[in-house]
C-alpha cells in the first residue's frame, strides 16, 4: 500500500507500483489500521464525516453510503457517541465503516479480530462476508485461525516467509483421519495432554478442547492404541500447525523448577456479591463466585460485560462499592498489601516497561515483589532458562516480538512464586504455536497447584477452562465447566455457538420477563 | 519493603537513563541555558547609541557631548543637524536616547543664566531608559562640577566611600549565573516528574504497580527518589560550572548548600508528581507543570524583586519554594550565609515539600478507585 | 478543499472537545497577563536600607531627613554596627549608610568629609540603585547645605524626557512583550503535542492512507490553531488595554497581521518538533528549551539586547519573539512606526516559510 518501502521486489496493487502511484492507491482502497484509525474524542457521526471528506465524497452520495453503512454495521442509534466510549467490536465496526467510505475495490483489514467478542466478531465477518459477496477483494490478517477457515483463499506467513497460498479447505482436507479426540479415563484432560505432549513421538498436534484432548497424528502413525482416540473431522488450524512442523513438545521446563503450592484452603479466590456501580450504571451487578484451589476458571463474555471490572475488584484495582473478594482467605480490602503478595497478575497487553530491557523489567518485577538481591538472581535465572528468554536479555521489551513479549510477562507474573495467577486476555493477537506454548505453561503450572483466572473471549482459551463464568451485562448469567455450557445449548456445537446461544436465550428471557 | 521500593527506584533510573535521547535532553538543556541565560540575562546597560543634536556648535557645547563620547556605557553616537533626523532615530529605534543642546546654552552659560539640556530617552524600553537616565544625569552634573567648579579648592567636599559586600565588584554575570542554577533546577526537577506517573497510567503499566505489592507509599518513594537524586545531579553540575568555569567564589558550607538543595527539590518532586497524578493524559501533564513553572519563575524574585509586587503577589509567592530557595543559594554563594538564617528560609521549603508530597499521596491511594 | 476542511472541522471539534483547550486559550493567558502585570514590576523599587549616624550635631539631622524624604529609599534607624550588618546578611536591609561622628566638623572646615555606603551586592541590582541613588541624595544635600561662596551661578538644568512613556510605567513595556510568551502556550506547545499524539494513537497511520497531501496535512493544524491563536492574542490585547490600562497607540490591522505572522513562526517551531519527535515527552521538551525560554530570556522582553554580548545577540536574530516583541511593544506605545514594523514583519515571514518548508520535508507519508 506505499506505506513501508520494500528493500527489494515488486509490489503491485491493483496494477500499480503503490509506492509511486500513491493517490491512486489511496483512492481505490480502504485500510484499517491494527490500533484503529479512529479519533477518541470525536463522535461517531464525525469520524465519519472526516473520513468521508478525506475520501472526496460528494453530499449525496455521502448522505447515501452513510445510511447503508449505518445501516450495516449497526451504529445507527450511537451516531452521536464519542467514539471512545464505544465497545471494542463497535469501534471496529465503525473502523470498517470508515474505510469502506468510497466504495474501494480493495479492503485491507490489519487484525481486525483483536480484542473483539464472538458476538461482534461473527457479525463483522458476516459483513465482510457481505462485501465479497457484492465483489470487494478483502485482505484480512489475523491470527486466529477459525478465521481463516472461512476465507476463500489464504496466505500463511511464518518468520517472513511463504508457507502456503491456496484455499484452506484445500489445506485442511490433506489431514483427513489424523484428527482424534482422546479422553482420560479418570476426567483429567491435562495429565493426559501433558503425556502425550512428553512422549511427542508422531504427534502433530495436541491441544485441550473442553474435558477431551484434540489430537492429531503424523500421517501413518498408529501409535496411541493405549488411547480411546475419537476420531475428528480436521480443523484448518490442525493443518496449519502440521505446516509448522507441529506443536510444541516435551514437558514445561516450569515442571521442574516449581514448587509445589500447599495450602490448606480450599477456595482461594472467593467473591462475595461484588457490585460495582458506576452512578447509575453497574458495571457489575451481584457477583458470586468460589474458584478451587488448582483450578482455572474463565470468565467470559462480550466486551463492556463487567467481567474485566469483576478481574479488576478481585484484584484489588478497583473498589467493590459493595460486597467482598477474598483471597487466600484474606479480604482484600482489608488486607491489600498481603493479599496481592499472593497474586501473579499479567495484564492485557503485556503490560510491560517498553522502554526498559527484558534484564531490567526482569529485575525491576522481582524486586517489587520483594525478592532479595541473591533470590533475584537465582529466580531471574531460572526464568531467562525456562523462557528461553537469553538471547533477548539486552533488547527494549518494545522491540521484542509477541510471543517474547508474553513469555516475558508470564515471567514476571511469577516471579514471587505466587499461588495464584491472573491472566487478563493472555493471547489476544498471538499466533497459534505461541498460544500452545503459553498454554502448556499454565497447565504445568496448574498441576503445580496454581489456581489461575483467567478473562477471555476466545473460545480456544475458554476450552483450557476448568470452569467458566459467563458475563453479560454485568451479570454471571451461567457458569460451569465448557462440556456442561456447550451441552446447555447442544450436543456437539462449538464453544462458540453456545456462547452466542446463550447469550441470545438471556436476551430473549428478559424481553419475556420485562412487563409489557 | 526496601527491596520493593529499591527495585522500583531501579526502574525509575533505568527509564529516564537507557534512552540515549532523554538522556540528552534532560541533562544538556540546563547547561547549555546556564550559559546562554547566563550572559543574556542582564539588567545592565551598555553598548547603547545615541543621537546629539547640538544647536549650539560652540566649545561649551562640544565639551559635552566629547563627556558622552568618552563614557563607558554609549557605543556610538550619531551627530545630526536637524529635528526631522533626531527624531526619525529616536522612533525607530536606532538609538536609545537623544540629546538636543540649544542654541543659547553657550550664551546663557556665560550669562550665568540657567542653561537648558534636553534629554529624550525612549520609553518604549522602560527599565533601560530609567537606568540611562541616572547615567546621563550623572554625566551633565560631572561636567558642570568640573567646568564651574574648577579652581575652588576650599570647598567642603564628601569621599562617598561605596562597597558593595559579598559580591564586590557588582557582578552582575554572578547574580544572574547564581539565580539560573535554582531557576534551572526547578525545571529540570518539574520535567523529571511532569511525566512519571501520566505516562505509565497511559501505557498501562500503572496498573502493574497497583496489583503488585507495593503500598501507596512506597511508590510514593519509589518515583520520589530518583528524579530527587538526578536533578541533584544536575544542580551539582551547575554548581560546578558556576564556580570553575564563571569563577564565582562559593562562601557558605556545602553541606547546608545540599541539604537545602535537598529540600528544594523534594518539594518540586513533590509538586510534579501531584501534578502528574492528576492528570489522565500525558498532555495534560505537560501542561500542568507548565502552568506550575511560568508563574513560579516569575514570583520567584529573580527576574523582578519581590519587594516590588502588591502586597496580595508577596503573600502568594511564600507558597512558591523557589522563593525560598533563591535567598538561600544567593546568601550560600555571596554572604557565607549562616545556618540559622539558611534554616529559617528551608523551613517554609519542608512544609511546601510535605504538604505536596502528602496530596500525592492522597490521589495515589485514591487511585486504587 | 474537501478534505482539507474536513481535517480542519475534525481539529475544530477535538479543540472543542477538549477543555484543556479553553485553558490554555483564555484562563492561562489571563492568569499569566496578572502575574506579569503585578509581580514583573521593573519600576523603581522601593528599598529598605540601614542608616548608622555617629555624627550627632545638629546640621546631620537634615542629611538623614534627605534619606527619608525620598520616594525611593526607606531608611531605618541603627545603633548598633554588629545589628545592621546581621540585617543585611539576612536580607533584611539591603545597604547600609554610615556616618562618621567627625562627619559634620570636617565639611565645617571645609576638608573633605568621608561617609560610607555599603550595599548588598548579592542583589546586583538594588545594589546598584542603592549606590547610585544614596550618591545623588548627598551631593545634593552637600550643594543645598553648604552654599558655595563667591561662585557665579549659571547652573545646566537637564530636562529629562521619557518618550512613549512619560511616567516610566514598567507595565506598558511589559505587558506587550509579555504577549509573545504566552503565545508560546498556543502556539508551541498546543501544536507540538498534536502531531505527536496523532502518531502516538496510531491516527496518522489511517490518516496517510487516504488521499490527502501533505499540504492538506499541514494546513489541517496550521489552520485551527493559527484561528485559535489569534483569537486568544485578541482576548489578551482587550485584557492588556482595557483592564490594565497600557495605552495602544497603533493601528489594530498592524497587529493583527504581526501577531498573525509571529502566530505563524510558533505553530511551524511547534510542528517541526512533534513532526520530528513523534512523541509527546521529546516534543514538549522541545517546545520548553526552544521556544518559552528563549521567548522570555532572549527576546529582549525583560533584558535588553544590547547589552548582551556579541555572540548572544546574534543568537537572538534567530528568536522570533525577538521580531514580535519590537512590533508589539511599538504598536502599543508609540504607534505604526514602520522602520521597525517592516524589517520585523520581513524576519518572520522568512522564518515562517523556512519552518514550513522544513515541516514540509520531514512528514513523512510512510511509516518507515
Amino acid at each position: 500500500m506505499g506505506l513501508l518501502l520494500p528493500s527489494c521486489g515488486e509490489v503491485k496493487t491493483l496494477g500499480v507500483n503503490p509506492c509511486e502511484q500513491k493517490d491512486f492507491i489511496n483512492q481505490n482502497i480502504g485500510y484499517m489500521p491494527q490500533k484503529f484509525g479512529l479519533y477518541e474524542d470525536l463522535t461517531v457521526m464525525e469520524n465519519l464525516d472526516l473520513y468521508a471528506d478525506l475520501k472526496g465524497l460528494s453530499q449525496d452520495h455521502k448522505d447515501k453510503s452513510f445510511k447503508t453503512l449505518l445501516n450495516f454495521t449497526g451504529l445507527g442509534e450511537f451516531i452521536s457517541r464519542l467514539a471512545g466510549d464505544l465497545s471494542g467490536g463497535m469501534k471496529q465496526k465503525l473502523g470498517l465503516a470508515c474505510s469502506l467510505l468510497g466504495r474501494p475495490g480493495f479492503l485491507v483489514l490489519d487484525e481486525p479480530s483483536v480484542g473483539v467478542d464472538p458476538i461482534s466478531r461473527r457479525e463483522l465477518l458476516r459483513m465482510v462476508q457481505d462485501l465479497c459477496d457484492e465483489g470487494m477483494t478483502i485482505l484480512w490478517s489475523t491470527a486466529y485461525l477459525d478465521e481463516a477457515e472461512k476465507f476463500s483463499s489464504c496466505v500463511l506467513l511464518n518468520e517472513g516467509k511463504l508457507l502456503y497460498q491456496g484455499a484452506p479447505q484445500d489445506l485442511t482436507s490433506k489431514l483427513e483421519g489424523r484428527t482424534f479426540f482422546a479422553y482420560a479415563k479418570d476426567g483429567k484432560n491435562r495429565a493426559l495432554l501433558k503425556q502425550i505432549i512428553k512422549d511427542g513421538d508422531g504427534l502433530t498436534d495436541a491441544v485441550i478442547q473442553a474435558d477431551s484432548v484434540r489430537v492429531v497424528l503424523d500421517r501413518g502413525i498408529q501409535k496411541y492404541e493405549n488411547l480411546d482416540l475419537q476420531p475428528t473431522t480436521p480443523r484448518f488450524e490442525d493443518a496449519v500447525i502440521d505446516i509448522l512442523g507441529g506443536c510444541p513438545k516435551g514437558e514445561s521446563s516450569l515442571s521442574h523448577n516449581l514448587q509445589i503450592v500447599d495450602d490448606a484452603s480450599e477456595y482461594v479466590i472467593e467473591a462475595d456479591a461484588l457490585v460495582k456501580r458506576y452512578g447509575s450504571f453497574y458495571a457489575v451487578k451481584n457477583n458470586t463466585f468460589k474458584v478451587k484451589k488448582g483450578e482455572i476458571f474463565g470468565l467470559l463474555g462480550p466486551n463492556g460485560a463487567g467481567k474485566s471490572t469483576s478481574f479488576k475488584m478481585l484484584c484489588g484495582l478497583v473498589t467493590p462499592t459493595s460486597g467482598t473478594a477474598r483471597i487466600m482467605g484474606l479480604d482484600i480490602q482489608k488486607n491489600l498489601s498481603k493479599a496481592r503478595s499472593y497474586l501473579g497478575y499479567m495484564a492485557q497487553k503485556f503490560s510491560l516497561f517498553g522502554g526498559l530491557s527484558v534484564m531490567q523489567n526482569l529485575k525491576f518485577f522481582s524486586g517489587i515483589y520483594g525478592l532479595n538481591i541473591w533470590e533475584q538472581r537465582d529466580k531471574i535465572n531460572q526464568m531467562v532458562d525456562i523462557f528461553d528468554l537469553k538471547p533477548y536479555l539486552g533488547h527494549n521489551a518494545d522491540e521484542l516480538p509477541l510471543g517474547f513479549k508474553q513469555r516475558l510477562a508470564l515471567s514476571c507474573a511469577l516471579m514471587h512464586n505466587p499461588p495464584i495467577l491472573f491472566l487478563d486476555e493472555p493471547t489476544s493477537g498471538v499466533d497459534p504455536l505461541t498460544r500452545r506454548d503459553f498454554w502448556n505453561h499454565i497447565n504445568t503450572l496448574v498441576e503445580k497447584g496454581v489456581t489461575v483466572m483467567v478473562t477471555t473471549h476466545f473460545m480456544d482459551e475458554a476450552e483450557y477452562c476448568d470452569r467458566i463464568s459467563l458475563f453479560y451485562r454485568g451479570e454471571a448469567i451461567e457458569t460451569g465447566t465448557p462440556s456442561e455450557l456447550k451441552n446447555k445449548v447442544s450436543k456437539d456445537c462449538t464453544m462458540e455457538e453456545a456462547f452466542i446461544a446463550l447469550i441470545e436465550k438471556y436476551d430473549r428471557q428478559k424481553i419475556q420477563r420485562m412487563p409489557a | 519493603m526496601w527491596n520493593r521500593i529499591f527495585a522500583l527506584m531501579i526502574k525509575e533510573f533505568h527509564s529516564i537513563w537507557r534512552d540515549p535521547r532523554s538522556r540528552a535532553l534532560i541533562f544538556l538543556p540546563p547547561l547549555v541555558q546556564l550559559c546562554i541565560f547566563a550572559f543574556a540575562a542582564t539588567m545592565e546597560v551598555k553598548n547603547i547609541d545615541m543621537v546629539i543634536w547640538d544647536q549650539d556648535k560652540t566649545y561649551y557645547s562640544r565639551e559635552l557631548s566629547e563627556r558622552f563620547q568618552n563614557s563607558v556605557w554609549f557605543r556610538k553616537i550619531y551627530y545630526v543637524q536637524d529635528e526631522s533626523h533626531f527624531l526619525r532615530l529616536l522612533e525607530s529605534q536606532k538609538v536609545m536616547m537623544g540629546m538636543n543642546i540649544q542654541n543659547n546654552f553657550s550664551r546663557n552659560i556665560k550669562a550665568s543664566k540657567k542653561a537648558e539640556v534636553q534629554l529624550i530617552f525612549d520609553g518604549r524600553q522602560t527599565n533601560v531608559s530609567q537606568i540611562l537616565s541616572g547615567y546621563a544625569t550623572e554625566i551633565v552634573n560631572q561636567y558642570q562640577k568640573d567646568v564651574f567648579l574648577s579652581g575652588f579648592n576650599d570647598l567642603p567636599r564628601v569621599d562617598i566611600r561605596t562597597r558593595n559586600w559579598f559580591n564586590t565588584s557588582l557582578m552582575y554575570l554572578h547574580y544572574t549565573v547564581v539565580s539560573l542554577v535554582a531557576t534551572l533546577a526547578m525545571i529540570a526537577g518539574t520535567i523529571l516528574t511532569a511525566l512519571s506517573v501520566a505516562r505509565e497510567r497511559e501505557i498501562g503499566t500503572f496498573d502493574q504497580l497497583i496489583v503488585s505489592p507495593l503500598r501507596p507509599f512506597e511508590i510514593l518513594i519509589g518515583k520520589t527518589i530518583p528524579p530527587l537524586v538526578i536533578a541533584t545531579i544536575i544542580a551539582t553540575f551547575m554548581l560546578l560550572m558556576a564556580v570553575f568555569a564563571f569563577g564565582i567564589p562559593f562562601s557558605g558550607s556545602l553541606w547546608l548548600f545540599y541539604l537545602s538543595t535537598l529540600v528544594f527539590l523534594l518539594s518540586i518532586v513533590g509538586i510534579g508528581l501531584f501534578v502528574s497524578s492528576l492528570c489522565k493524559t500525558q498532555q495534560q501533564a505537560i501542561l500542568g507543570s507548565f502552568i506550575f513553572q511560568m508563574p513560579a519563575m516569575l514570583m520567584s524574585g529573580y527576574i523582578a524583586p519581590i519587594e516590588n509586587m502588591p502586597v496580595f503577589f508577596q503573600y502568594l509567592t511564600y507558597a512558591n519554594p523557589i522563593r525560598f530557595y533563591l535567598v538561600i543559594v544567593k546568601g550560600l554563594f555571596f554572604k557565607n550565609m549562616p545556618w540559622n538564617v539558611v534554616f529559617e528560609n528551608l523551613a517554609p521549603m519542608f512544609v511546601m515539600a510535605l504538604i505536596m508530597l502528602y496530596c500525592a499521596y492522597w490521589v495515589f491511594k485514591r487511585n486504587l478507585d | 478543499m474537501t478534505r482539507l476542511r474536513a481535517l480542519i472541522i475534525k481539529e475544530f471539534h477535538q479543540m472543542m472537545r477538549d477543555p484543556s483547550t479553553l485553558l490554555i486559550a483564555f484562563i492561562l493567558p489571563m492568569i499569566l497577563l496578572c502575574v506579569y502585570r503585578f509581580s514583573l514590576n521593573l519600576d523603581t523599587i522601593t528599598v529598605t536600607i540601614g542608616i548608622k549616624n555617629e555624627d550627632n550635631r545638629a546640621q546631620i539631622s537634615s542629611l538623614v531627613s534627605a534619606f527619608e524624604n525620598t520616594k525611593y529609599l526607606i531608611p531605618r534607624s541603627y545603633s548598633n554596627r554588629a545589628q545592621m550588618e546581621r540585617d543585611i546578611e539576612k536580607g533584611v536591609i539591603r545597604g547600609m549608610v554610615i556616618i562618621p561622628n567627625d562627619f559634620s566638623e570636617k565639611l565645617g572646615r571645609s576638608q573633605e568629609a568621608q561617609i560610607q555606603v555599603i550595599t548588598d551586592g548579592s542583589e546586583t541590582n538594588t545594589a546598584n540603585f542603592v549606590a547610585n541613588y544614596s550618591t545623588a541624595i548627598i551631593n545634593n544635600w552637600l550643594t543645598n547645605t553648604y552654599k558655595i561662596r563667591g561662585m557665579k551661578k549659571p547652573t545646566i538644568k537637564v530636562v529629562s524626557r521619557f518618550w512613549y512613556n512619560e511616567e516610566l510605567n514598567s507595565h506598558w513595556f511589559v505587558l506587550p512583550g509579555a504577549l509573545s510568551v504566552i503565545m508560546t502556550l498556543v502556539g508551541i506547545l498546543l501544536t507540538a503535542l498534536v502531531v505527536a499524539r496523532e502518531w502516538e494513537r496510531g491516527t496518522m497511520e489511517a490518516l496517510i492512507t487516504t488521499r490527502i497531501t501533505k499540504t492538506d496535512l499541514l494546513l489541517s493544524k496550521y489552520i485551527p490553531y493559527f484561528c485559535l491563536g489569534m483569537v486568544s492574542m485578541a482576548f489578551c490585547v482587550f485584557w492588556c488595554v482595557v483592564i490594565f490600562g497600557v495605552p495602544f497607540r497603533g493601528s489594530y490591522f498592524l497587529y493583527a497581521i504581526v501577531s498573525g505572522l509571529f502566530l505563524l513562526t510558533l505553530i511551524g517551531q511547534g510542528l517541526l518538533a512533534s513532526t520530528l519527535a513523534k512523541n509527546q515527552f521529546t516534543a514538549s521538551q522541545a517546545a520548553l528549551t526552544g521556544g518559552f525560554l528563549p521567548a522570555l530570556m532572549l527576546s529582549g522582553l525583560v533584558y535588553p539586547i544590547s547589552s548582551m554580548p556579541t555572540p548572544i545577540q546574534f543568537l537572538s536574530n534567530f528568536i522570533s519573539a525577538k521580531y514580535f516583541v519590537g512590533c508589539s511593544q511599538n504598536l502599543f506605545m508609540a504607534g505604526n512606526i514602520w522602520d521597525i514594523l517592516i524589517p520585523n514583519s520581513i524576519f518572520m515571514i522568512i522564518m515562517s516559510v523556512i519552518l514550513y518548508l522544513l515541516i514540509y520535508r520531514y512528514t513523512a507519508q510512510r511509516l518507515d
